[in-house]
């Protein structure tokens, strides 16, 4: 079981690559900024992932989702500045400006109709019209959190 | 939900998420945070 030191190293060494980059980092690429071996960073995965704060690529230990950050291409792409980044779903697309605190624009598309959407935060508000619809009622969120 | 919905829930769900000291909700404090943005009923009952 990793310490909670570890577990607060690798969290903060996920979130910021994946801030950074777009993408989240395979456990071996953050043994020498960490000093921690490639397994502690993979047990620290699978507890992070356990814990429900990030989600791994299933029967492996590779990082699928950051919430509200998708290290994998989506349909809810969030840019702000010169960069952009994938959420998991469209509540997470709304996650990402509040988690940087940067208005940002969210390029997204009707489920239903497949029209593109815009939306997103501007001056601190959110902007766009539409509704949200979840499949999954929130107690059962994370049963299948693919499907949800 | 509501779009305006959407962005209050996330600044409240996600706004400390690259915080250093980030912990996620308790279900207690996430029934609040759902209850504070209007998300009530059946469907938010966690």
């Amino acid at each position: 079981m990793a310490s909670s030191e570890v577990l607060r190293t690798v969290r903060e060494a996920v979130y910021a690559s994946i801030v950074r980059t777009g993408a989240a980092p395979r456990a071996d690429s953050l043994t020498s900024n960490a000093n921690l071996t490639t397994a502690s960073v993979e047990d620290a995965y699978c507890e992070l992932a356990e814990a429900h704060v990030i989600v791994l690529e299933p029967e492996t230990t590779r990082i699928r989702w950051a919430p509200p950050f998708s290290s994998a291409p989506t349909p809810f792409r969030v840019r702000s500045g010169a960069s952009s980044w994938y959420a998991p779903c469209a509540w997470d697309a709304f996650g990402i400006p509040a988690a940087l605190k940067q208005d940002s624009v969210i390029d997204a598309r009707c489920a239903w109709s497949g029209e593109p959407i815009v939306c997103g935060v501007a001056d601190g508000r959110s902007y766009g019209n539409g509704l949200i619809h979840l499949l999954v009622p929130a107690a059962h969120f994370w049963d299948d959190i693919f499907h949800t | 939900m509501t779009l305006p919905q959407a962005w209050e829930l996330s600044q409240k769900w996600y706004g400390n998420r690259l915080d250093p000291d980030f912990r996620r909700p308790t279900v207690e404090e996430a029934r609040e945070i759902f209850a504070s943005v209007g998300l009530t009923g059946s469907f938010w009952a966690i």
